[in-house]
């Protein structure tokens, strides 16, 4: 019987190290996927790419969008593009507002050059909006490509440009540009998206154009071949909250080559509250899930068709953001078991994890802040506090042992007792899914009162990583409850730089 | 082709070097960050092992 329970124990903790293992898995992926961003020093289209100025129809959705739709229009006809190749169609979707008034009178100000389409009945997604653009666009000969981009942001002078040269090489079906959160007034929040955009895009797309394989391109400046359109079906993909990714998906399908230009640079405002950006990544978290969901049949197909979707590299890199939540549940639970029956195996495997997360921290957020100079300098404070200023301690807790429990107390005199070190070493254990709960908080109490100070306190203590993967969270609950998939559109001020 | 597009064809191909040329700063800032992870492991073995 002895043995029997000494297997069933052995069991057990097997179980529980597989439960920590998994919190690897995206840390791993993450440090792999950064660890291959200099190869695009090499390994780039840059090569096949040359001056390439294609007639573009610039399509630009618009839903109460008078603030800034003017604006955009005007930086759109100042751009280094030659005019006669450049048209833009405002596809109104309904508006309110005096949206249409202002894209009617700069319609008449460059006649032949703007465009206003009106949609009667509006509210049902971006996609049928672009769609209604798409196939006025796709019902005339002269668009050689179609720009898709959104209302409030700008872009830089030579962005369009830098894109379309891609589109000389016929096997490059989409291109996308570097958005950049670009708010004249930053605050906490546009800051931590400041980085997470160099961290998704200028680092991530990198490496995914060395792959091969792109999870999406920027739906707020995607760049399409008219060839590309016309092959994916002559629209965007409808019937998900993730119509860029969709469409990105449907032409490395069909055989396309998507490519990340990070030299385009597209300035857009983005949220400036925990409550705006929960609700921009739920839908883009939900569309996510259903994107997951619907090509069920292209995951680890390694080798099938000829795109490189299949790859084990880009579907871990995807899985891995997609379930970090549960990746980093599983791995509290198994850390807790283990500390229950094993504390020292415990203290041995939480060191090999966290060692490895706070290097890969480390070497991405060393890397992340050089990328973009004015990104570097605006949000340095958020870069380091990205994960959270406790997640912090525990990395140099993990990185320096003895560090936190026996050094730092000793500077005043004090020592941990033994229930004092158990207590402190549980709280890391589960910190990083209590990180998430603190995230929730955060979001919870942003209108109260004490909340103006008190929630952005919060993300700097628990992080903006536990934040997107609160969000992550509920966007399965949503879906596992079948809410309604309403588009929510971020509300925008026009605040972006000019 | 008109003399002036010959000029902004001319400007387009430098653009596009520079543009590729810059990729190998990556080399370089992915350098840096492997310098301040080998200084954080340094301290760890000297002072914390």
């Amino acid at each position: 019987m002895d043995a029997f329970w000494q297997v069933a124990y052995d069991a057990l903790v097997v179980v529980l190290l597989v439960l920590v293992a998994t919190g690897a898995v995206p840390v791993v992926t993450a440090a792999i996927h950064f660890l291959v961003v200099p190869l695009h020093a090499f390994i780039n289209h840059y090569g096949k790419a040359e001056p390439f100025t294609p007639n573009v129809a610039v399509l630009v959705p618009a839903w109460n969008e008078g603030a800034v739709v003017g604006t955009t229009i005007d930086r759109l006809l100042e751009l280094d593009y030659p005019a006669e190749a450049l048209r833009v169609y405002v596809i109104d979707d309904a508006s309110t507002d005096d949206t249409p008034d202002v894209v009617r009178a700069k319609a008449a100000e460059h006649a032949g050059q703007v465009f206003l389409l009106q949609r009667q009945q509006g509210g049902q997604g971006k996609a049928h909006t672009l769609n209604h653009g798409v196939r006025v666009v796709l019902g005339e000969d002269w668009a050689e490509a179609v720009l898709i981009m959104d209302a409030d942001v700008i872009f830089t002078h030579s962005s369009l440009r830098r894109m379309t040269q891609h589109l000389a090489d016929p096997q490059v079906g989409a291109v996308s540009g570097y958005i950049a959160e670009g708010s004249r007034d930053p605050n906490y929040m546009t800051r931590f998206i400041a980085i997470e955009y160099v961290l998704a895009q200028l680092a991530s797309r990198r490496a995914q154009n060395v792959l091969g394989a792109h999870a999406c391109l920027a739906g707020g400046a995607q760049l399409h071949s008219r060839a590309n359109l016309e092959a994916i079906g002559g629209a965007i993909p409808t019937g998900t909250l993730a119509e860029d990714t969709v469409a990105t998906f449907e032409s490395q399908l069909h055989g396309r080559r998507m490519v990340f230009e990070p030299h385009a640079v597209v300035l857009a405002e983005e949220p400036g509250t925990i409550d705006a950006l929960w609700k921009q990544r739920l839908r883009w978290a939900r569309g996510n899930v259903q994107v997951s969901s619907m090509y069920r049949k292209v995951w680890f197909r390694w080798g099938r068709g000829v795109h490189h979707l299949g790859n084990i590299a880009f579907g871990a890199s995807w899985f891995s953001i997609f379930l970090l939540p549960f990746a980093m549940i599983l791995s509290s639970i198994g850390l807790v078991g283990l500390l229950l029956l094993e504390s020292d195996l415990a203290q041995l495997v939480f060191r090999a994890l966290w060692i490895t997360a706070a290097l890969t921290y480390i070497f991405s957020m060393v890397l992340g802040v050089q990328l973009d100079g004015r990104v570097g300098r605006l949000s340095w404070r958020e870069a380091f506090l990205f994960p959270g200023a406790i997640s912090f301690v525990v990395m140099v807790a993990a990185l320096f042992p003895g560090l936190i429990e026996v050094q730092l107390p000793a500077l005043f005199g004090m020592k941990l007792l033994p229930e004092g070190y158990f207590w402190l070493t549980l709280g890391i254990y589960v910190w990083i899914s209590a990180a998430m709960a603190g995230a929730a908080l955060a979001r919870m109490i942003e209108n109260t009162k004490a909340g103006r100070f008190l929630s952005p306190l919060l993300i700097y203590l628990v992080g903006y990583g536990p934040l997107l993967c609160a969000i992550t969270v509920d966007s399965y609950l949503k879906e596992w409850r079948k809410a309604d998939t309403v588009w929510i559109k971020t509300e925008k001020t026009g605040r972006v730089l000019g | 082709m008109s003399e002036q597009s010959r000029h902004d064809r001319t400007e387009a191909w430098a653009d596009l070097r520079r543009i590729a040329r810059r990729e190998y700063l990556l080399l370089v800032q992915a350098g840096i960050a492997v310098v301040v992870l080998v200084a954080i492991v340094w301290v760890r073995q000297a002072f914390f092992a």
